[in-house]
């Protein structure tokens, strides 16, 4: 690796940049406060970390306490999602979003796929615990960014799409597009009869269309895709909390309605997606059936899913 | 962004010691793929299929898919030439065999079912459980060499064996045309490679469905298929999470794929004695990893022609597509006697992404049959290109 940025991508503001090549020569990318020959953009690399109930995430790994069920214990096997549209927050609340770099792998345009996963007993998973990019070199008190992929790139085609849109464990379908989330797990691991099956996927439903390997015909009538922005967040030292313990904290783990999906995938007929999709802070509409009175479950405030861990 | 900045910035970082955000544990795991070998070969490939990923050891050619083809459909290649490669991969079966289990040249039984080649060059691993087998080139040896069962027999016979085809003047042309730079063109890797280009040409993508997805043909499929369709894309049956994307299956490996992709899931076929158990040799990926959950894990084969692969599983232990729904239906097949027996629907290393079990209505069932059959690709059974240059495999009967 000759480039010590990591940078491979083509970058929007040229001059900006070759201002901030040269302040780089003389004093590093880095912001430096007392240095009069601040470079105009700096790098930044958000660092995200899996907990369950306030303990790192380890693939395979049994939680406890988990939810509102008994045994409460709760085995979890995957754990990727995307984020796009993330910006760093002034104080007066102004935002400079974060331009991407293009690695060819886990970053497209405004897109990134993490990956939490390292092994899953079947070997060194390659992992991404980061979102890297460029951003105006300034001060920063937040970060905001959304879960999810938005719907210009949520719907193309997955043989032909860019890395990381063609991660095939990331499909859902094409009109459907592509899981926001995909947390895999098991509630009551290794209890026979009692183990099920409870999994967290999120995406974006009722994409319009009469084929499911077409893309929709118009956006989705729910597109699932929330906000999340979070204070206090220095992008040097910090890293971003993501607890599915909160996520799960009203949930039984080790039940779900027959004929449903196990766990939620986000379908508005699920009855296990009522005490989950509110706590991915948002608004969820539970319809039971056909002719059955729509259910509004709006999210829960203020969310918990994420936070941010000071070192 | 010129070159040239680019050669600055890259300047610039050098200088700049100590770099900045990126944090490179010196893991090049997530680096993007390596340049492909500019063979030149032009694929012939579906509309809106991804261009297979080729690797340096084995660029292919049309003299070598050529040879391959040969190769492939000739029972010279076994020890005691009763036996080509087609013999369990038959044209009129999408290149499956129809049998329980495949049998070698020497009448020895396999433990698993003979699988399917179509799109075999997508596969992100090959056979029913290698996660180490990542080539098509590797995959030919196997069959080859294998010992335990006997396949082909080349096991101390592969001077006797390359001596077939050396002295032949129709093999003499297609291998130098093959291997132009190479001093001995009879080699076994060199007939593996030449295997591996032509099975590698098997591409499948011109099926009722993809007429109707990606061709703007709409009514090539049924409108049974296309409420089977929804049935399969549904979160009550769940089938696309493991035969999802554009080639049925989630393990798949092409050009534009930069994550490793390979999966494996256990299915609830066993549960022997309820500790989760398969049977001993049969016990996918636990058999390289010796990991509990790893019990019962298999490669999901894709989809496309299913319809003319039966019977299905690893070991063929479902006869037919009705019996395969009924079994996902249950959520695990119950072994209720015998060595066997056991509820595989309880496995304690069943994938989490199979329902607990699922309803079907007899229409449903029906319409998620025609969806399966839907993915029948005649064009690509029917292929000359395909075709058995000797005449003794025919092409499924559809096609004449």
């Amino acid at each position: 690796m000759t480039d010590p940025c990591n940078r491979r991508s083509s970058f929007p503001m040229r001059s900006a940049l070759i201002v901030s090549v040269i302040a780089a020569l003389i004093g590093g990318c880095g912001g430096d406060d007392d240095n009069n020959s601040l470079p105009v953009v700096r790098r930044a690399a958000i660092q995200f970390q899996g907990q369950v109930n306030g303990q790192d995430f380890v693939c395979g790994a049994t939680y406890e306490n988990v939810g509102i069920g008994q045994p409460g214990t709760y085995q979890v096997t995957d754990w990727r999602f995307y984020v796009h549209d993330v910006a760093l927050i002034k104080a007066d609340g102004a935002r400079r979003a974060l331009d991407l770099d293009q690695d060819g792998v886990w970053q497209y345009e405004n897109v990134a796929l993490l990956d939490l996963r390292q092994d899953c007993g079947s070997g060194v998973l390659p992992g991404n615990a980061e979102v890297v990019g460029a951003v105006s070199n300034e001060n920063y008190t937040g970060i905001c960014f959304k879960v999810g992929v938005p719907y210009a790139l949520n719907h193309i085609n997955d043989a032909t799409a860019p890395s990381p849109l063609n991660n095939s464990g990331m499909l859902w379908n094409w009109r459907g597009g592509r899981k926001f989330i995909r947390i895999d797990g098991m509630g009551a691991p290794g209890d026979g009869n009692n183990a099920v099956a409870f999994v967290v996927h999120l995406g974006s439903t009722e994409c319009p269309g009469s084929n499911p390997n077409a893309p929709p015909t118009a956006t989705c009538g729910y597109p699932n895709i929330a906000e999340f922005c979070l204070n206090g967040f220095d992008a040097d030292q910090d890293r971003i909390l993501m607890d599915m313990g909160a996520a799960l904290e009203a949930s039984d783990v080790a039940f779900n309605t027959p004929d449903t999906a196990s766990g939620c995938m986000s379908g508005n007929a699920d009855p296990e997606c009522i005490a989950i999709m509110p706590r991915l802070n948002l608004d969820f509409t539970y319809i039971a059936g056909a002719g059955a009175a729509p259910e509004q479950y709006p999210r829960v405030i203020p969310q918990r899913l994420f936070s941010v861990r000071k070192p | 962004m010129s070159r040239g900045l680019i050669r600055i910035g890259a300047l610039a970082g050098l200088l700049a010691v100590g770099g900045c955000g990126g944090d490179d544990s010196g893991d090049n795991s997530s680096a993007p793929p390596q340049e492909l070998p500019r063979s030149g070969y032009s694929w012939s490939l579906p509309p809106g299929f991804p261009t297979p990923q080729e690797f340096a050891e084995n660029p292919l050619s049309d003299a070598k898919v050529e040879l391959g083809r040969h190769l492939f459909y000739d029972a010279r290649l076994s020890i005691n030439q009763t036996t080509s490669c087609a013999s369990c991969h038959l044209p009129a079966r999408a290149f499956a065999d129809g049998r329980v289990t495949a049998v070698g040249a020497t009448g020895q039984v396999h433990l698993r079912n003979a699988m399917s080649l179509t799109n075999v060059v997508y596969n992100a691993t090959f056979d029913w459980a290698n996660p180490v087998l990542t080539t098509l080139h590797q995959q030919a040896l196997t069959p080859m060499f294998n010992e335990f069962p006997v396949e082909l027999g080349w096991a101390d016979h592969e001077a006797e064996i390359l001596d077939r085809l050396r002295y032949d003047p129709l093999y003499q042309d297609l291998f130098v045309a093959a291997y132009p730079d190479a001093t001995d063109h009879f080699t076994a890797d060199q007939v593996a490679k030449g295997v591996a280009a032509f099975v590698s040409t098997l591409i499948s993508g011109n099926s009722a469905y993809d007429q109707s997805t990606l061709q703007g043909n709409r009514d090539a499929m049924s409108e049974a298929a296309r409420r089977g369709q929804e049935l399969f894309f549904s979160e009550r049956m769940e089938c696309f999470h493991c035969h999802g994307g554009f080639n049925f299956s989630q393990s798949v490996n092409h050009s534009g794929t930069t994550l490793p992709q390979a999966e494996f899931h256990n299915n609830g076929l066993y549960n022997i004695g309820g500790a989760g158990d398969y049977p001993l040799g049969n016990r996918g990926l636990w058999e390289f990893t010796q990991q509990p959950a790893d019990m019962g894990r298999f490669r999901a084969p894709t989809l496309r022609n299913i319809e003319l692969t039966a019977p299905y599983m690893h070991d063929g232990s479902i006869a037919t597509l009705e019996e395969v729904i009924d079994h996902y239906a249950r959520g695990g097949r119950l072994v209720r006697e015998g060595p066997l027996a056991g509820d595989g629907a309880l496995n304690p290393f069943k994938s989490e992404l199979m329902p607990a079990r699922f309803s079907l209505t007899d229409q449903e069932k029906l319409d998620i049959i025609a969806f399966l059959k839907s993915l029948t690709d005649w064009n690509f059974l029917c292929n000359a290109r395909f075709a058995d240059p000797f005449g003794n495999f025919e092409r499924h009967s559809d096609c004449y």
